[in-house]
């Protein structure tokens, strides 16, 4: 076979391979662009849902901000008959951009309301014992709320429950060079996301749902109009 | 349905987070609450989720009477 002949097929032979060999370089590259791309866009967008990071010192003036700012009302639906009146609700609200500031959290709420601080009047003639207070967005149905047990609250008696009631204590272990470590039992503070209510709008409402007196007897919430 | 149950539950959960004596009590329907038991302040945190309000009275009650139980109190 002459040599001419030989060198004609390889050459025939490389340039109908090259074609081949280009798609798949194209593909490569395409695939390549697309993930940087996606991978570029989603870097982005988890960026910027990142919360601003605050220095402590600027934490703890936002929390003091917080702490003296206006308290506004917390509606409140009640049964005419409940033996447990609420006499006043009132919240703490901050932009959901100081919310994640402060808990380091995000949201969807433009507004976050703190847990409520809620003022009670027994209105019965018993000694109440126990009571359960619910906070309910009744669209959504999610509500949040506390049993309380073994307090006494004498007829005419008024009784505070303040925020820290709605929230779960943590216990953290506190460790010294000199003696064994122990578990102490913290409260969180302001800057807890446990201290926010995840759902917001006029619709949030207070309630007692439960109270329960001295001789055993209870009173048990009803449905109605407001309640629900 | 299952889906929004399971849903509901694992928010639940991580609403209260690991680590704690932490109850999770599913009554009829979709209706689930999940709950601590204070042992200091005979008190009970509780959130619920698709609850009818009446419903989630005793839900709630009936999910503290549950973390009551589990939780030591004598090593408070």
């Amino acid at each position: 076979v002459p040599i001419s002949f030989l060198k004609y097929k390889e050459k025939q032979q490389l340039n109908s391979e090259t074609p081949w060999h280009r798609k798949t370089i194209l593909v490569a590259g395409a695939s390549l662009c697309l993930f940087s791309i996606i991978a570029l866009t989603l870097g982005f967008k988890t960026n910027s849902q990142q919360p601003q990071v605050l220095s402590k010192n600027n934490k703890d003036s936002l929390i003091r901000y917080v702490e003296n700012s206006q308290d506004l009302p917390l509606r409140v639906a009640e049964n005419d008959d409940c033996p447990l009146r609420i006499v006043q609700a009132t919240v703490k609200e901050i932009p959901g951009s100081d919310f994640s500031m402060l808990t380091g959290r995000t949201t969807d709420l433009v507004t976050v309301s703190s847990v409520p601080e809620v003022k009670l009047l027994n209105t019965s003639g018993e000694t109440i014992t126990g009571f359960v207070v619910v906070v309910r967005e009744p669209q959504l149905r999610i509500t949040r709320g506390f049993v309380q047990e073994k307090i006494s609250i004498d007829p005419g008696e008024s009784y505070l429950i303040k925020r820290q009631h709605f929230v779960k204590s943590e216990k953290t272990t506190i460790a010294s060079a000199n003696g064994p470590a122990r578990q102490s039992t913290v409260l969180p503070g302001l800057d807890s996301e446990e201290y926010w209510l995840k759902f917001g709008g006029s619709d949030v409402f207070v309630t007692i749902g439960k109270v329960t007196f001295k001789s055993g007897s209870s009173w048990l919430i009803k449905e109605g109009s407001e309640v629900r | 349905m299952k889906r929004r149950l399971l849903i509901s539950t694992l928010a639940l959960l991580l609403f209260f987070g690991a680590g704690s004596v932490a109850t999770t009590i599913v009554s009829a329907q979709n209706c689930a609450c999940g709950c601590v038991w204070n042992c200091t302040d005979n008190r009970c945190q509780f959130y619920c989720d698709q609850c009818t309000i009446l419903e989630e009275v005793m839900a709630s009650g009936a999910c503290c009477d549950g973390a009551k139980r589990i939780t030591d109190c004598g090593l408070e």
